[in-house]
C-alpha cells in the first residue's frame, strides 16, 4: 500500500503540480482579455480538462499562432493537490507535537480546496428586480439564459417549459421533447447581440424572422463581453416553431425584449421569451419603499436602501426588514443584497446568494493561521531554549 | 483504483446541473402587452441618474442653427460642418454605424474582423471615446463617445481630405471634452444645515484655530483665505451654480498637482462628512483637499493647498472648519 502511495506522495508530484496550476492561473488570467470572468472561471478553473491556445499568448495583432495544448482544468489539479496531500501524510504521518502545526495548515489548505469545491457545485446566485409597490417570488442569473414557454391555460398558474441557453447553443437540427409543446428548430443563437431599430436594420435583417416582434427589430452578433469591460452578455436568437406539419414562424427571441411575446402552435396560445435563467422561490418580497440618497449638491451616490416585506407561508413569516449597503438580509440559507436599482429610482434590484460554502474559506484561513503560529512558535521556542543552553 | 474512482466521482459530481429541458409551474404572469421597451430586464451595475451633456467648443468654431430633428448640434469648423447627434443606448453598435457612414461615403461594408485596426481609441474626460477616419467619395472623421449618461453621441465632419487632416486634432479634443454635467442641486440649504444662517454668515462670525492667519486679500469670490502654520493655504470660494461642474473641477485640481483626470465621479474617491462631499487629492509634489458645499443657486468650494507635510497637520482643522461654517454644525 505504501510502496503504491509512495509516488503520489511525493513531493516532486506537489512541485509539478504546483507549476502547472501557476500556468492554468497565467492562462486563465490572459483569456478574460476575450471572455468574461464566469466563462473562464467554468472553463479553466472549474472544469477537468481544458483547450489552451497558444494564441492566448501572443496578441494576435502581432502574430497569428495555431494550435493549442490540452491542459488540466482547475478541478483535476486542486483533485491530484488534495490527494497528493492526502498521501504525504498517510505514507510519512507520526503524530509528534512537533508537526501539530504543520498538520493543522495541512488541513486547513484542504479545507479551502474542499470549500471552492462546495462553491463551485453547490453556490447560486441570481438577482432579484422589484419595482416600488411591487413583489417578486423569483430570482434570475444574468450570466446563463433560458427559452421559456409558457402555457397560460390552467386557470391558477402558468406551465412553463424552459430550454437552457447551452442546449440552445449547441442545438444541431430540431429540439424535440415529450415535455415541450412544440418542436424549436434554433435558426441562430448570438451568446451577445445588439438590436436594431425599425429604422437601423435592412430589410433583409428585418426578413430573418416571419412573425412577432423580430419582423419590426432585428438582432445581430455582438463580441461577447470579457473580464475586463464588466458588462453581461445580452444573448438572441432566431427560433423556428415547428407543429406536426411543419414550420409555424421564425420568431427573434432576445433578452432585449423585457416581455413574453405570444406565439401560437397548434390552435393554442403560449408565451416565448429568452430570459435570464429563472428560480422561482417558496417566499415573496413586496418592495414598499426604496431610497436613493446622494451627497448633497452632486449625483453621486451616498447608499442605497430597500424596505421589503418578506412574505413566506411556508415557515409563518411576516416581516418587515431593511436591506442596505453591506447590511444584507439573511433568511432561509440565502443572503439578500442590496445590489443596484432601476432606472429613475423606481424599484431595487437585489443580489441573492445561496452558498453552502461560505464559511468554509473562514474555517481554512483560520485554521492556517493557528498552525503556523503553533509551527513557528515552537521553532522560536526550541531555538529560543538552545540559545539559552 | 481509489483515486481513479475519486476522480470519476468528482467528474461525474462537476457535471451535474440544470442543463437539461424542465417544466413547472409557475404563479401566472399577466399577458404581455403590445408596448416592448427593448432593454435587457436586469440593470446590470449602479449607474447614476442621467444628467446633461457638455463640451468644449474649440476656438474659431461657431455654433450654427440647424432644424434637423435629428441634430444635438452643428458647428462650421472654418467651412467644415461638424455634426452632433445622439442615440439611446448603444445605438446599433459600433460595427453598423461605421458601415452606415461607409455606405455615405461610397466604401463597402466591412465586418468584424477589419474594424478593429480602423479605430482609434483615446479616453475623454466623460468616458471613452472612439474615433473612425474613412476615406472614400470624401474623407469623413466620426466619433462614437460615451459620457455615461445612457446615450451615446456621435460627432461627425465630412469633407475633402487634406482640410479634414488639418480639422482633426481639433476634431479630437473636442470629441474627448464631452462629459456629463451634475445637475443643480435640488436641495435649497446643505443637508444637516439645522439653522438659518447662510455660510457667508457663519464665516465672518468664524474663528479659526490659532495657527492660522487670515490673508486680507479676499474678495467677492474668495470670501476667506487663511495660511496654516505649517504653510498650508486654505479658502473659501463662492461660485454661481455648480462652478462649472464638480467633476470638472476636481479633474482641473488634478491637474494642478500633476495626476490624470478621472472619468467619473466615483473614480475620483471621496468621502461623505456629514452631508458635503470630501476629496482628497494627493500629488508627489502638492496635494489639494477640498470639500464642495451648495447652497440655494450657488456652491462653495472649500480648498486647503500646499505640500503633502503641510496639508496632512490641518487635515482636522480643515474638517472642522467646513463642517461648522460649510454645513453649520456644532463642532468643539
Amino acid at each position: 500500500m505504501t510502496k503504491w502511495l509512495k509516488p503520489i506522495a511525493s513531493l516532486r508530484f506537489t512541485v509539478v503540480l504546483l507549476s502547472l496550476s501557476m500556468v492554468l492561473v497565467l492562462a486563465g488570467t490572459l483569456a478574460q482579455v476575450n471572455h468574461g470572468v464566469w466563462t473562464v472561471v467554468d472553463d479553466y478553473f472549474r472544469s477537468p480538462l481544458v483547450y489552451i491556445k497558444f494564441q492566448l499568448f501572443f496578441p494576435s495583432t502581432i502574430q497569428k499562432i495555431p494550435g493549442g495544448i490540452l491542459f488540466p482544468g482547475g478541478l483535476t489539479l486542486g483533485l491530484l493537490l488534495m490527494i497528493n496531500l492526502l498521501a504525504a501524510h498517510l505514507v510519512r504521518f507520526r503524530f509528534t507535537w512537533k508537526r501539530a502545526g504543520s498538520l493543522i495548515t495541512h488541513f486547513g489548505v484542504i479545507v479551502l480546496i474542499i470549500g471552492e469545491f462546495v462553491t463551485g457545485v453547490a453556490a447560486k446566485e441570481g438577482k432579484m428586480a422589484i419595482f416600488e409597490g411591487g413583489s417578486s417570488n423569483f430570482t434570475e442569473d444574468n450570466r446563463s439564459v433560458e427559452l421559456a414557454i409558457i402555457d397560460p391555460s390552467p386557470t391558477d398558474h402558468d406551465r412553463v417549459t424552459v430550454i437552457p441557453g447551452s442546449k440552445l447553443a449547441g442545438a444541431r437540427g430540431a429540439l424535440t421533447d415529450p415535455r415541450l409543446p412544440f418542436g424549436i428548430r434554433v435558426e441562430q443563437w448570438m451568446p451577445n447581440s445588439q438590436i436594431l431599430g425599425p429604422m437601423q436594420a435592412t430589410p433583409d435583417q428585418l426578413a430573418r424572422a416571419t412573425d412577432g416582434l423580430g419582423t419590426q427589430m432585428a438582432a445581430t452578433p455582438a463580441p461577447q463581453a470579457t473580464g475586463v469591460d464588466n458588462k453581461n452578455d445580452l444573448p438572441a436568437a432566431y427560433v423556428t416553431l415547428l407543429d406536426d406539419s411543419g414550420p409555424v414562424g421564425t420568431y427573434l427571441a432576445t433578452v432585449w425584449f423585457t416581455q413574453p411575446q405570444t406565439v401560437t402552435v397548434g390552435g393554442k396560445q403560449y408565451y416565448l421569451q429568452l430570459r435570464f435563467t429563472r428560480s422561482y422561490k417558496p417566499y415573496t418580497i413586496h418592495l414598499i419603499d426604496f431610497k436613493h440618497d446622494k451627497f448633497v449638491g452632486t449625483e453621486m451616490a451616498r447608499n442605497y436602501s430597500s424596505l421589503v416585506r418578506l412574505e413566506d407561508p411556508s415557515r409563518n413569516v411576516d416581516r418587515q426588514v431593511l436591506i442596505y449597503m453591506n447590511h444584507p438580509l439573511r433568511y432561509a440559507g440565502e443572503t439578500f443584497y442590496q445590489a443596484s436599482f432601476m432606472e429613475g429610482d423606481t424599484g431595487t434590484v437585489l443580489q441573492v446568494v445561496r452558498n453552502p460554502g461560505w464559511m468554509l474559506p473562514y474555517v481554512s484561513c483560520t485554521l492556517v493561521t493557528v498552525g503556523m503560529l503553533m509551527h513557528f512558535g515552537l521553532r522560536l521556542t526550541t531555538f529560543v531554549r538552545r540559545q539559552n543552553r | 483504483m481509489r483515486t481513479a474512482t475519486l476522480l470519476i466521482l468528482a467528474l461525474a459530481i462537476s457535471g451535474c446541473g440544470d442543463d437539461d429541458i424542465h417544466s413547472y409551474n409557475a404563479p401566472k404572469t399577466p399577458p404581455p402587452t403590445q408596448m416592448q421597451t427593448p432593454g435587457p430586464s436586469l440593470a446590470a451595475t449602479l449607474p447614476d441618474s442621467p444628467s446633461d451633456v457638455v463640451w468644449d467648443m474649440p476656438d474659431g468654431w461657431t455654433e450654427s442653427n440647424s432644424d434637423q430633428a435629428m441634430r444635438a448640434a452643428t458647428f462650421d469648423a472654418g467651412g467644415i460642418e461638424v455634426i452632433v447627434t445622439a442615440l439611446s443606448g448603444p445605438a446599433g453598435g459600433i460595427l453598423a454605424n461605421v458601415n452606415r457612414w461607409r455606405g455615405q461615403i461610397g466604401l463597402d461594408a466591412i465586418d468584424e474582423a477589419s474594424l478593429a485596426p480602423m479605430l482609434t481609441h483615446y479616453n475623454g474626460i466623460g468616458g471613452d471615446v472612439i474615433i473612425a477616419d474613412m476615406t472614400g467619395d470624401q474623407r469623413m472623421v466620426a466619433a462614437i463617445v460615451d459620457p455615461g449618461d445612457g446615450k451615446t453621441w456621435f460627432v461627425k465632419a465630412t469633407g475633402d481630405p487634406d482640410p479634414i487632416g488639418a480639422l482633426l486634432p481639433e476634431f479630437t479634443l473636442f470629441a474627448r471634452s464631452f462629459r456629463t454635467e451634475v445637475k443643480p442641486a435640488t436641495t435649497s440649504s446643505p443637508a444637516g444645515t439645522g439653522s438659518e444662517q447662510s455660510v457667508l454668515d457663519r464665516l465672518g462670525s468664524y474663528t479659526p484655530p490659532d495657527n492660522w492667519t487670515r490673508d486680507p486679500n479676499a474678495s467677492s469670490v474668495v470670501a476667506a483665505a487663511y495660511t496654516a502654520g505649517t504653510g498650508a493655504r486654505i479658502t473659501a470660494t463662492v461660485l454661481g451654480g455648480q462652478g462649472g461642474g464638480i467633476l470638472p473641477n476636481i479633474n482641473r485640481w488634478r491637474g494642478q498637482v500633476g495626476l490624470e483626470p478621472v472619468p467619473t465621479l466615483e473614480d475620483a474617491g471621496g468621502q461623505d462628512i456629514g452631508g458635503a462631499l470630501l476629496v482628497n487629492i494627493t500629488g508627489e509634489q502638492a496635494s489639494i483637499v477640498a470639500a464642495i458645499v451648495t447652497e440655494g443657486d450657488h456652491s462653495w468650494f472649500f480648498k486647503m493647498t500646499g505640500a503633502p507635510s503641510e496639508i496632512e497637520p490641518e487635515l482636522p482643522a480643515f474638517q472642522r472648519f467646513v463642517q461648522r461654517v460649510g454645513l453649520g454644525e456644532d463642532t468643539p
